[in-house]
């Protein structure tokens, strides 16, 4: 069965004749072609499927098309060129948060979501804002200094100059 | 998944017709985070109508009406988690919330939806029995309200399900089996009175991970102690362990009017394990961790209370 769906994705309006009740994520990778969006586990436990939708964040595997309807939704792709973004990715690849990078989508939208609502996060907050993303390779610390160090940067000090251990 | 019709309603007045017209072959989308799992794994909804009441305003909003706070039942948990009414008012259920699996879940899932879906590892459940909460309930047959306690019906099935992925429950359309809801029925509010401040309170979950994974045992308590400091009042529920949710009036019987004291906890809880223990014939290693849980987490978190240290997660 299929029905208009209206949505914004990463700023351009789209409309697509889809099935109502198919998988967000389905429609965003093999519709609309944005690959950067994974599939990690299909149950909304792991966090690689998120997007941003109307400011927060959702798991695409568990959202309805239909739920999309009339919303701005964000992936990974839309944050190119964004400042604040770049300032994120930027501490991922120097603390050496980035392995296989599957989950580093998921993660960076967790990331920039957080510091937008909480832009001097204790490494608890840290933690808890990033818990719904999960990483097999790097053990989270990696990830935890970069967002620690994007949040310095972002709040106009220099972060320190360290080697990442 | 495969599903007759998508519906998706902008009003209560357009839901009810909804419900009119297709009655037990209805079922309600709210925030789909359950739905849409168990919708992969085994074809549920075939004959059914999916009726999406997410954008209802109606259902939308907290807000505080004669000492008692109305929830609607389309909030999202993180809307709970960010409303000051509940986090003063409703501290239990503010506990309980921010237990729930992950950011991105809590930023869907509803309070309605959390109920309604009936799961017996649902983190709200056990929190509202002991706010005293009620549920309001619409249908094509009228409205009506009731306590949440009564919303579960006993499901042994379910205990068999150990830490219930959600792909493997059994239920996929809750209503009528695993609670007292009609499948053309839907829930319009949470209502909430507001806690006392003289009331000290605690939610506590046990998962296998710090966050991010289904309940294996819940609690909620709330206690009040007199001047005199006995225990004047206190309400206790338990999640993930028994074969529903309700309050455990027995325990607390035994509790009220005698003084604090960590033999007299611990005698409750044990007795409380026992009932977790009752429900299998022979051991069972699930139920037997669920019952020592129950007996050594309840009596320290009733001794925390009563002594002053708030354990907070």
């Amino acid at each position: 069965m299929k029905k208009v769906i209206q949505f914004i994705l990463n700023e351009q309006a789209v409309c697509i004749e889809t099935d109502p009740a198919g998988r967000l994520l389905d429609t965003i990778r093999h519709i609309l072609g944005y690959k950067g969006t994974k599939e990690g586990c299909g149950i909304g436990e792991c966090g690689a499927c998120t997007v941003i939708m109307d400011g927060r964040t959702v798991n695409s595997c568990v959202t309805l098309n239909a739920q999309a309807e009339g919303r701005k939704v964000t992936t990974i792709e839309g944050l190119a060129g964004d400042r604040m973004a770049d300032v994120i990715k930027k501490a991922y690849v120097e603390e050496g948060a980035v392995q296989c990078g599957f989950c580093t989508p998921g993660m960076v939208l967790s990331t920039y979501v957080l510091l937008k609502e909480n832009p001097k996060p204790t490494q608890d907050e840290v933690r808890d804002g990033l818990s719904g993303n999960l990483c097999r390779c790097t053990g989270y610390t990696a990830i935890i200094r970069a967002v620690l160090r994007a949040a310095k940067e972002l709040s106009g000090k220099e972060p320190e100059k360290e080697g990442s251990d | 998944m495969k599903y007759q019709d998508y519906i998706t309603v902008s009003s209560l007045k357009e839901a009810l017709e909804q419900l009119e017209k297709y009655g037990k072959d209805a079922v309600i989308v709210a925030g789909a985070t359950d739905l849409a799992v168990k919708a992969r794994s085994k074809d549920w909804y075939e004959s059914k109508y999916l009726v999406d009441i997410s954008r209802i305003q109606e259902l939308q909003g907290i807000r505080k009406e004669h000492g008692k706070i109305m929830v609607g039942a389309m909030t999202t948990i993180y809307e709970l988690l960010h409303s000051e009414l509940i986090r003063k008012g409703a501290g239990l259920l503010y506990q309980a919330c921010g237990n729930i699996a992950g950011p991105q879940i809590r930023n869907q899932a509803t309070i309605g939806g959390n109920l309604a879906n009936s799961c017996l590892a649902a983190d709200t459940i056990p929190a509202l029995c002991v706010l005293e909460a009620t549920i309001r309930i619409m249908g094509p047959s009228g409205t009506r309200e009731i306590p949440v306690e009564e919303l579960l019906k006993s499901c042994p099935p379910c205990l068999r399900h150990e830490e219930m992925s959600v792909g493997g429950c059994f239920y996929g359309i809750p209503a009528g089996k695993k609670n007292t809801l009609e499948p053309d029925e839907i829930i319009t509010q949470v209502v909430i009175p507001v806690m006392s401040t003289d009331y000290r309170y605690s939610f506590q979950k046990v998962g296998r991970k710090k966050s991010g994974c289904m309940s294996r045992f819940t609690l909620a308590v709330a206690m009040k102690l007199s001047k005199d400091q006995k225990i004047e009042d206190v309400r206790l529920s338990i999640g993930a362990a028994l074969a529903d949710i309700r309050l455990q009036k027995e325990v607390t019987e035994s509790l009220k009017g005698h003084k604090p004291d960590s033999e007299l906890f611990h005698a409750c809880m044990a007795q409380l394990g026992e009932k977790i223990r009752s429900q299998v014939r022979k051991v069972d290693d699930n139920i037997e961790y669920k019952a020592a849980v129950c007996e050594r987490l309840g009596t320290r978190t009733l001794s925390e209370l009563a002594f002053g240290t708030v354990f907070v997660k």
